[in-house]
């Protein structure tokens, strides 16, 4: 090919001289060294930087054999087709493309280029510098995106795809790190619950459902209710349990214990069932919490049947147990003269705690009163003692004993035959009217002492003791009816108050009857106990007192059974 | 005249603030008296659902911002809004959650919050406290300007550096290509420039240079004294016998000496010292403000992703919430 | 060659002109010194569209006109000549003309001399652009104007010339092009500051080639087998080092032009003042003070093309002695309609004439003109005209009836009536500021309502009616600024010895310690207050437009206290002392007012002294920034500024993707920064040369460029602050923000399209400023969408009251 290379030099921009040289060859050599065909002393350029030569296309195209390139039209590049009008910058040159003079195939021109200078420097200084966050490729968006969308897939989608799959939720729960709806947990079971594990759906059966009954049931069978259901104040049943347990927070954290689950309803049930007379206005401990009942057992109705009776109602209120106890007396300061001798008794000589220390054990005739009251009736022998609590038995361990002396004979009585009074040698045979007069005598005997002991001297000191009319052949003792649950609508620790003195709230000291109620009332539990809120007292709630689930209860309002073991007895 | 957005209409955001960082603590504490707090009770809900609009509507400040046709306020009120109300958000989530944390999605919400609340911390702090720093440092200079002269400083340079000779066109060459302003996240937050060693390697091979040359140029002023000297005396000793000859090549020695022209070589490095301690200095300063541009604005990196991030622990929480209701 | 008229100029007057006289078959010539038709229109750049304003005149001439794009106009233009058989001569140029009628000759520069009846002067203002002067000056690659650089990539390109113009031209092209400028001296003497400094640096930068002491010697067309360096042309220079030679593509030559008014002057047409914007006074038939000399076109006053085509069509008419009746007739007689009451509309004129005294010195023409810019405004009684503090600013004349003034705002129940043959809005018009009262229109009211572009042009016309309004002014002026109660005749002493002065930016009223006891009025502009402190010339407070000083020493007859400067081009009305003083003797009130203000005066100057100098010094800084002819400024606080651009975002986003301001760009002093941004001036530069009348001032104050801008760019070179650009008008359809915000999609919210807008290759570029966004409920966006609160929009009073 025949190349028209025409450099330009210019010594100022008027004066441009133009230089032509011509090269002939299949290639223009273009750089730095000695005898390239375009020499351009630019240090910026190789010593062979690039070459033009004719392509398979028939263009001319130029290829960089310097790393560098080259900037082609502004571009910078490592090869590139020539056409007329390109501009190609190398170092501080300029190469330019113009249209071939007849002959020619390609003519260039060559120039240093000088406007250029500062603009290029200006550009290689740009292409050196990166200002601002935006060039630093930190891209908000992707990042936005990213996170959206991965907090998105393992917290929530993931998770709930669990909810229609249960066996991926299954594998999800078993393999730890992966994302399953663990992850929801809000926080740690009651230790209750910890059995469940991971398995959400124990409690949790329908998504979007709050957690209802018949899961809490599936385990607690049986639960008592807290009222009857089908009484109209009941609402919504299904939600019930959830009001007052709330799971998820911690190892005691399951119940709720708050008053405002329950004043809500009972400060409106006296209106709502104003027709059962039953209940009154209750949304507070200290003010509106009406004075306590005690259960009392119905007089001549056994222990089948009590009566509710405020503590200060104004009437006749009196335990009707048919037993005589004086508090004051044994409790005398000075205490009281037992069979051995003065005995000093306090409440703990009688009245012990049950185990757990909730209530005190039931009061035993032998455990409690035998110690003093000894049932000795014959005083030959002062060890021997009639049974206890059977009028029936009484009379024939009389009988009995009185026979047995009267046959045995030396007996030193001087009202008695002389028959009984005579010794006895051994062998000796009875004659069939002796025989019959020491038994009549034994007879006699054990009746005189049979109504001594029943009527003055054993059994009346404590029991009232109906004599045997015609109609009624033996004495009767009155059937002793102790009202074991004063307040069984509340459970009352003795435990939690050991430290207290009996005599705080129990006035035993000056009670001369066993028909006093030594019950107190709410003004003595007030002084200790307030509602939540309260600084100066202990801040009580409803449930501090009161169960929701009466278990093994029935219903509260209606009477209860004592377990009086004497309530048994025919 | 000008009101910062922390001042807005007498810091009417602050004062909202503050009215509603007192109103949830007075109900939390009451609350607290009643039960035990949690998300799941009352004010639980009623708090999350506080800070749940909250959210959302300190979210809705990066599409106002954009809304310029918006009639719905200024944005520098909104910015206020968005600055006191995400501090109030801080506590009203945190009663909400009553303390309660854990490993689960909902601990996870309530600490991508907090860091995104921290880095606006951060913000409000860089926008109060870099404004000025960047003014003072600007001078009135733009970025632009900066890289033009900085540009034009590269030119003198380098048209210096050739009246010196190839070597130290190269030097200067190679100290141009080293600067580099800005650069990565990095880079720009420490003002560190990769090719700084570069550079400074350029300058001390110029001092080289300099110190070399002005050795050489000693050494040929003595060479010429030494020979005007001996051609003086030469002179003196010749002058009636000779009185042109040997001083006379002495003197085209002298001549042709002085033409190298190493004093002028000598200026020409010192000359190039001074531009580039000029540009040095320069480029220092556009170090600088690209710092500070980056310190004022890349906690928003942090800030933005992460309320993105929030948004979406937000809503999988409370579909999580009441999925396990 | 005889001809009965001989029309000077091919524009659409003269074409226009020379067409009805070839229809007509009367012998003419329309002589062109253009190589065009139509000069003018022929270098619009390509594909402009040219307007046919105003929509309502009808067209009255042979020739069709409509708006349409240049090509087409002038397509139109030349069918219609050749059909017709204009006889026209192009590239004949008028150097003189003389003789009277019946009997001129007018001598080309040819040397040739032809005789015609009549002479018809269709040249317009442009005057005659100067040439080369040397051979190859008309050649095709040589312009001597230059509308769009942009339109030019590439090439190389030579610039003649050292004036503004050939400089702004050079480095526009030097951006894409490779540019050098050929300076005939050896400085550029006569560039503006920063011109100058804009063509030092490129050169120095070498972003183009300044050869100075050099001038063209010629022009050749490149041989096609020489050493043209691949350009069509080559330029020969004669140089101080000798010949040079520059090939090249382009030749641009900005020699300047022969003004008009020299040539006109030389025919022996008298104009009625020196005011550049003075045109000569033509009759009804648009004859001018020499006889059989008439003038249409431009150079009458009439600007607009169908104005000049009409013209044209109708002076050939009175030169045949036809009665015409003037195209605008049915126009005005549709504007008279409400009052006319079966008058006709030159009755209607007459009335309008005797009526008001303002009027009486019109010619006939100049008041139909008038009347056609203007309305007829038949208020209601009590119906509001205008309030106090509207940014309206057009003019009023009372033509029958009254109208009640409301001048005191606190005691709205005083008024001042005017009454038939007075006018108010005057004011408004002077001083470029808010309305000073209100004004309600009583019984029977009927109002000339004139445009303040009309008003001023006018003025400008009629030395009569600027004395009037002067007059008026001044009186009202001295009662509203501190004599209210007084009387006319109270105050004729002191008017009567009133001086407007005019003061140039920079210029002191008076100095400190001078001797003096005049007061100043300040009627446009404003003034710095300043006073020498430990040798520094410290600005102690800005008044604007509506306040005098000078008091103290009025007051006192001490020397001057302080110094006060013209911020901008100022007027005051400087009053006399000794009548003044004389007033106040008079009517103690004056004289209280007055202490009043001086009182107030020296106790905040006593503390401007004591507080920090850097008030002081931010308010000469933003002095200089053309404040002080500003009523509302951008104003930038760098410490709260984050540099997030949302003001630019805002900006570009409600102004179809460009922004109208630049941030970075522009001066700071200490915290302050004045971003380039409209400062809606008093007196915009921008409105004085809008052919279409485009800019305008809406009520609260905002100086807005309206559709019909025809992209002159008369507007950008006009504004001092450069605040005005040419560009294209976005077409491209932005994106939704939600694409962007969530995928990155599409364009970003408030990004400026205006580099890659696309726009249609035949769409003109447009003049975009800021407009306030007055469409905007709420306020500028610019200052909305700054969430630091760094960006303010302020009057600069308020600024430099609070800036203390």
């Amino acid at each position: 090919m025949r190349c028209l290379i025409r450099t330009v030099t210019r010594a100022s921009a008027s004066h441009a001289t133009f230089k032509d040289s011509e090269c002939l060859g299949d290639r223009v050599t273009i750089g730095r060294a000695v005898g390239q065909h375009v020499f351009l002393p630019d240090l910026r350029v190789t010593l062979r930087h690039a070459r033009i030569a004719l392509a398979e296309n028939g263009r001319f195209a130029i290829v960089s054999r310097a790393p560098s390139g080259f900037l082609h039209n502004g571009q910078t590049t490592q090869q590139a087709y020539l056409q007329t009008g390109d501009r190609i910058l190398l170092g501080g040159y300029e190469i330019r493309v113009i249209p071939p003079p007849a002959d020619y195939d390609l003519a260039l021109e060559v120039e240093r280029s000088r406007s250029a200078k500062g603009q290029e420097l200006r550009e290689a200084l740009m292409s050196r510098v990166r200002i601002g966050l935006a060039a630093t490729g930190f891209g908000m968006r992707r990042w936005s995106w990213a996170l959206l969308l991965l907090i998105l897939v393992a917290f929530l989608a993931v998770p709930a795809a669990g909810l229609f799959h249960p066996p991926l939720s299954e594998k999800l729960r078993a393999i730890p790190g992966l994302p399953s709806d663990k992850v929801w947990d809000v926080g740690e079971l009651a230790s209750s619950h910890h059995y469940f594990g991971t398995d959400c759906n124990m409690c949790h059966q329908k998504p979007f459902i709050p957690v209802r009954n018949e899961a809490c049931l599936s385990c607690h069978q049986g639960q008592p209710w807290h009222i009857d259901p089908s009484l109209p104040v009941v609402k919504s049943p299904d939600t019930d349990c959830t009001v007052c347990h709330k799971d998820h927070n911690g190892p005691e954290g399951l119940i709720r214990t708050e008053s405002r689950f329950c004043t809500p309803c009972h400060s409106k049930l006296n209106a709502q069932l104003s027709d059962t007379g039953l209940f009154t206005t209750i949304s507070d401990f200290s003010h509106t919490h009406p004075q306590f009942k005690v259960s009392l057992l119905e007089p001549g109705a056994g222990t089948q049947r009590a009566v509710r009776i405020r503590l200060d109602w104004t009437g006749d209120l009196r335990e009707r147990s048919n037993l005589k106890f004086p508090h004051a007396k044994h409790l005398q300061a000075g205490g009281v003269k037992g069979p051995n001798g003065q005995v000093k008794l306090d409440c703990a000589s009688c009245h012990t705690p049950e185990a757990g220390g909730q209530h005190m054990q039931p009061i035993r005739f032998e455990k409690n009163c035998h110690g003093c009251h000894r049932l000795t009736f014959d005083p030959t022998e002062p060890d021997r003692e009639a049974p206890h609590g059977n009028v029936q038995a009484v009379l024939q361990t009389l009988e009995s004993y009185y026979a047995l002396r009267a046959l045995e004979g030396g007996y030193a009585d001087p009202a008695a035959p002389e028959i009984v009074r005579r010794r006895r040698r051994p062998g000796e045979q009875f004659a069939d009217e002796e025989r019959a007069a020491a038994l009549e005598w034994a007879t006699q005997k054990s009746a005189t002492v049979g109504a001594e002991l029943f009527e003055y001297r054993a059994c009346a000191i404590c029991h009232t003791v109906d004599k045997p009319e015609p109609a009624v052949p033996a004495w009767r003792i009155s059937p002793v009816a102790l009202a074991q649950a004063w307040f069984p609508k509340a459970h009352f620790t003795h435990a939690r108050h050991a430290t207290m003195d009996c005599a705080a709230c129990h006035d035993a000291a000056h009670s001369t009857s066993s028909a006093d109620v030594l019950m107190p009332g709410i003004e003595n539990c007030r002084s200790c106990h307030g509602d939540v809120g309260d600084r100066d007292r202990l801040q009580s709630t409803c449930v501090s007192c009161h169960d929701f689930h009466l278990i093994d209860r029935p219903p509260q309002h209606a009477a209860l059974p004592s377990p009086h073991p004497l309530a048994q007895a025919p | 005249m000008h009101q910062s957005f922390l001042i807005y209409r007498r810091a009417r955001y602050l004062k909202l603030s503050l009215g509603l960082m007192i109103l949830s603590l007075a109900a939390y504490i009451a609350d607290a008296r009643l039960e035990q707090p949690n998300g799941g009770t009352w004010l639980g809900y009623t708090l999350g659902t506080i800070g749940a609009l909250l959210i959302f509507w300190l979210l809705w400040f990066g599409v106002r911002k954009r809304k310029y046709r918006s009639g719905s306020g200024m944005v520098s009120g909104w910015l206020s809004g968005h600055v006191y109300l995400g501090i109030a958000l801080l506590l009203v989530a945190t009663l909400h959650c009553a303390f309660q944390f854990g490993w689960n999605l909902h601990t996870l919400a309530y600490t991508l919050m907090v860091l995104v609340i921290l880095s606006g911390f951060y913000g409000v702090f860089a926008y109060i406290y870099f404004p000025s720093r960047l003014m003072d440092n600007g001078g009135g200079l733009s970025d632009e300007a900066m890289l033009t002269e900085i540009a034009e400083l590269d030119g003198e340079c380098l048209a210096v550096a050739d009246k010196i000779g190839d070597k130290a066109h190269q030097t200067m060459l190679r100290s141009i290509e080293s600067t580099v302003i800005g650069g990565g996240l990095w880079q720009q937050l420490t003002a560190t420039s990769p090719r700084r060693v570069q550079m400074e390697a350029a300058e001390s091979k110029l001092i080289d240079l300099r110190n070399e040359l002005e050795e050489e140029h000693t050494r040929v002023m003595r060479t010429l004294t030494s020979l005007r000297v001996q051609a003086q005396i030469q002179q003196q000793a010749q002058q009636p016998a000779n009185p042109e000859g040997s001083d006379r090549t002495t003197l085209f020695m002298v001549d042709q000496l002085a033409a190298t022209g190493s004093g002028d070589k000598v200026l020409a490095v010192r000359q190039l010292l001074d531009l580039l301690s000029r540009k040095k200095a320069l480029t220092a300063r556009l170090q600088r403000a690209v710092q500070y541009q980056a310190l004022l604005r890349f906690w928003l990196i942090v800030h933005v992703p992460l309320s993105i991030a929030l948004l979406a622990a937000l809503l999988a929480h409370i579909v999580a919430v009441f999925i396990y209701w | 060659m005889n001809t009965k008229i001989a029309i000077v100029g091919a524009g659409p007057g003269g074409l226009s002109a020379a067409a009805r006289a070839a229809e007509l078959g009367v012998s003419h010539v329309l002589l062109e010194a253009a190589p065009h038709l139509a000069n003018t229109i022929f270098l619009y750049q390509k594909g402009k569209h040219v307007m046919a304003e105003p929509n309502l005149l009808p067209l009255r001439s042979p020739l069709a006109f409509t708006a349409g794009s240049r090509e087409q106009v002038l397509q139109a233009w030349e069918n219609g000549a050749q059909q017709l058989g204009v006889t026209h001569r192009l590239g004949a140029e008028v150097k003189a003309i003389a003789g009277e009628r019946g009997n001129f000759s007018l001598t080309l520069t040819s040397g040739e001399i032809v005789n015609a009846e009549c002479v018809v002067l269709a040249i317009g203002l442009q005057g005659n652009l100067r040439k080369m002067g040397v051979p190859g000056e008309n050649l095709p690659f040589i312009q001597y104007q230059l509308d769009d650089p942009d339109e030019f990539a590439g090439e190389t390109i030579v610039v003649v010339g050292a004036g503004d113009a050939a400089i702004e031209n050079a480095l526009a092209l030097a951006a894409q092009n490779s540019v050098t400028i050929i300076n005939r001296r050896d400085e550029f003497s006569r560039a503006k500051e920063g011109n100058l400094n804009g063509i030092l640096r490129a050169i120095k930068d070498e972003t183009l080639q300044c050869l100075y002491n050099s001038s063209p010697t010629q022009v050749v067309v490149t041989p096609t087998d020489g050493e043209g360096d691949g350009k069509p042309c080559e330029l020969y220079l004669s140089t101080a080092e000798g010949e040079a030679r520059i090939p090249c593509d382009r030749i641009i030559a900005r020699l300047g032009a022969t003004p008009a008014r020299q040539f006109v002057e030389s025919c022996g047409i008298r104009f009625p003042n020196d005011s550049p914007n003075a045109v000569p006074a033509v009759s009804a038939q648009y004859e001018s003070n020499v006889p059989g000399l008439y003038i249409i076109g431009a150079l009458a006053g009439y600007p607009l093309i169908k104005q000049a085509m009409n013209q044209g069509h109708e002076v050939v008419e009175f030169i045949l002695g036809n009665p015409v009746e003037p195209a605008d007739e049915p126009l005005l007689r549709e504007k008279f309609k409400p009052i006319l009451e079966g008058r006709s509309v030159d009755q209607m004129l007459d009335l309008i004439k005797t009526t008001i005294p303002l009027f009486e010195s019109l010619t006939t023409l100049q008041l139909r003109e008038f009347m056609l810019d203007s309305d007829i405004l038949k208020p209601a009684p009590g119906a509001v005209i205008f309030r106090r503090n509207d940014y309206s600013d057009t003019f009023f004349s009372v033509l029958d009836g009254e109208v009640n003034i409301q001048a005191n705002p606190d005691a709205p129940e005083q008024t001042i009536s005017l009454h038939a043959g007075q006018f108010f809005g005057e004011m408004t018009l002077i001083s470029g500021r808010r309305r000073n009262s209100t004004v309600l229109a009583g019984p029977d009211c009927v109002l000339i309502v004139t445009p303040r572009r009309s008003m001023l042009k006018l003025i400008n016309s009629v030395e009569a009616v600027q004395r009037l309004i002067d007059e008026v002014f001044l009186i009202r002026a001295i009662r509203a600024q501190m004599a209210p109660d007084i009387s006319d005749e109270d105050l004729a002493e002191v008017a009567r010895t009133a001086l407007i002065e005019r003061h140039e930016t920079g210029q002191a009223l008076f100095h400190e310690g001078d001797v003096g006891d005049s007061l100043y009025m300040i009627r446009r502009g404003s003034v710095t207050v300043s006073r020498d402190i430990g040798g520094r010339d410290v600005v102690l407070s800005y008044l604007a437009a509506g306040n005098y000083v000078g008091e103290m020493s009025l007051l006192s007859n001490i020397p001057r206290s302080a110094t006060v400067r013209a911020t901008v081009a100022t007027e005051t009305i400087r009053l006399d002392g000794e009548p003044f003083k004389a007033l106040m003797k008079r009517h103690p009130t004056v004289f209280m007012a007055l202490q009043k203000t001086a009182r107030e005066r020296a106790a905040s100057g006593a503390k401007a002294q004591q507080s920090e100098r850097e008030g002081g010094d931010v308010i000469s800084f933003l002095v200089k920034q053309g404040l002080g002819e500003a009523t509302d400024v951008l104003l930038i606080d760098e410490t709260l500024c984050v540099h997030c651009d949302n003001c630019e975002k805002a900006c570009a986003e409600t102004h179809k993707g460009t922004s109208r301001l630049d941030r970075k760009a522009g001066p700071s002093f200490a915290s302050v920064h004045v971003p380039t941004s409209c400062r809606h001036c008093e007196h915009p530069h921008c409105m004085k040369d809008c052919p279409p009348d485009a800019i305008h001032r809406a009520p609260n104050g905002e100086v807005f460029i309206a559709d019909n801008c025809i992209g002159c760019g008369n507007c950008e070179r006009n504004c001092p602050y450069g605040v005005i650009r040419m560009a294209y008008v976005e077409n491209k359809r932005r994106s939704g923000m939600l694409s962007w915000l969530l995928f990155g999609l599409g364009t970003a919210p408030g990004q400026d399209l205006s580099a890659t807008a696309h726009h249609d290759p035949g769409a003109a570029k447009k003049a975009i400023k800021c407009d306030m966004c007055k469409d905007l409920s709420g306020g500028p966006a610019c200052v909305r969408a700054c969430p630091t609160g760094a960006a303010i929009r302020v009057s600069p009073e308020e600024f430099m009251v609070l800036t203390r």
